[in-house]
């Protein structure tokens, strides 16, 4: 399956992409996503390591490694920053 | 009622006010809070910032924050608007308002929302400078400041 995958902030900046759309088996999970974006951006892979980067799940910032499904929405982003 | 926005154009606290208190007669506190591009943060001459976010998301995550001081608070009405996109030295960035029938729920509210706002709601903050543009990173007092609603009483007056 493919999975898109979000960036946002600092993370989308030093990619100079908006999402990437990986090829998966099914089911995946969280940590095989974030091991297929070191693998992709490997020089840029401390950026989704876990202390530089939350990822949400259907727009919810999971903190466990849960299993991905075809059509979930993941995003990676640096923590927020907002107010 | 409850009001979320987030939006590139100044807010007006008179509407919002307006929003918090018309025809409600039971609300006797209204508390306003309003954050500001400083001068000085990570650096120290900052003319600017530029505000990202996460749309979708954004929305759901402040509704959930919203909801969850309604649940531990008696509250009227609640009105957040978050700016967007470039905002200038001495520009407003975001508002909270919060209407109760007393003070001590609406002033409580209106932190809370804040602290949770500025830890939980996907916004992130680019500090413009005459020597660059720096992303702003997440600050540990933020996460004390919200992680102390775990442990105050749940009381809801």
């Amino acid at each position: 399956m493919t999975i898109r995958v979000l960036f946002f902030a600092k993370i989308k900046e030093s990619l100079g992409v908006n999402f990437i759309d990986l090829k998966l088996a099914t089911p995946t999970s969280v940590e095989e996503i974030r091991n297929s974006l070191f693998c992709e951006f490997i020089e840029n892979k401390s950026l989704f390591l876990p202390k530089n980067s939350l990822v949400a799940v259907n727009q919810e910032i999971i903190t466990e490694n849960i299993m991905i499904n075809q059509n979930d929405e993941v995003a990676f982003f640096p923590p927020v920053t907002g107010g | 009622m409850i009001k979320i926005k987030i939006q590139n154009d100044d807010f007006s606290l008179n509407d919002e006010y307006y929003f918090l208190t018309k025809n409600s007669p039971s609300s006797g506190a209204v508390v306003n809070f309003i954050g500001r591009v400083r001068e000085f943060s990570e650096q120290d001459n900052v003319t600017g910032l530029m505000l990202e976010h996460y749309p979708g998301m954004t929305e759901k995550s402040l509704a959930k924050i919203i909801d969850t001081a309604k649940a531990r608070w008696s509250l009227e009405r609640v009105s957040v608007i978050h700016r967007i996109g470039k905002l200038s030295l001495e520009d407003n960035i975001v508002y909270v308002g919060v209407s109760s029938a007393h003070r001590e729920a609406a002033f409580e509210a209106c932190c809370f929302i804040m602290d949770y706002l500025k830890t939980e709601a996907p916004f992130w903050k680019k500090e413009i400078t005459p020597d660059g543009e720096i992303w702003v990173e997440a600050r540990a007092k933020d996460h004390r400041a919200r992680e102390h609603w775990n442990t105050a009483s749940q009381k809801k007056p």
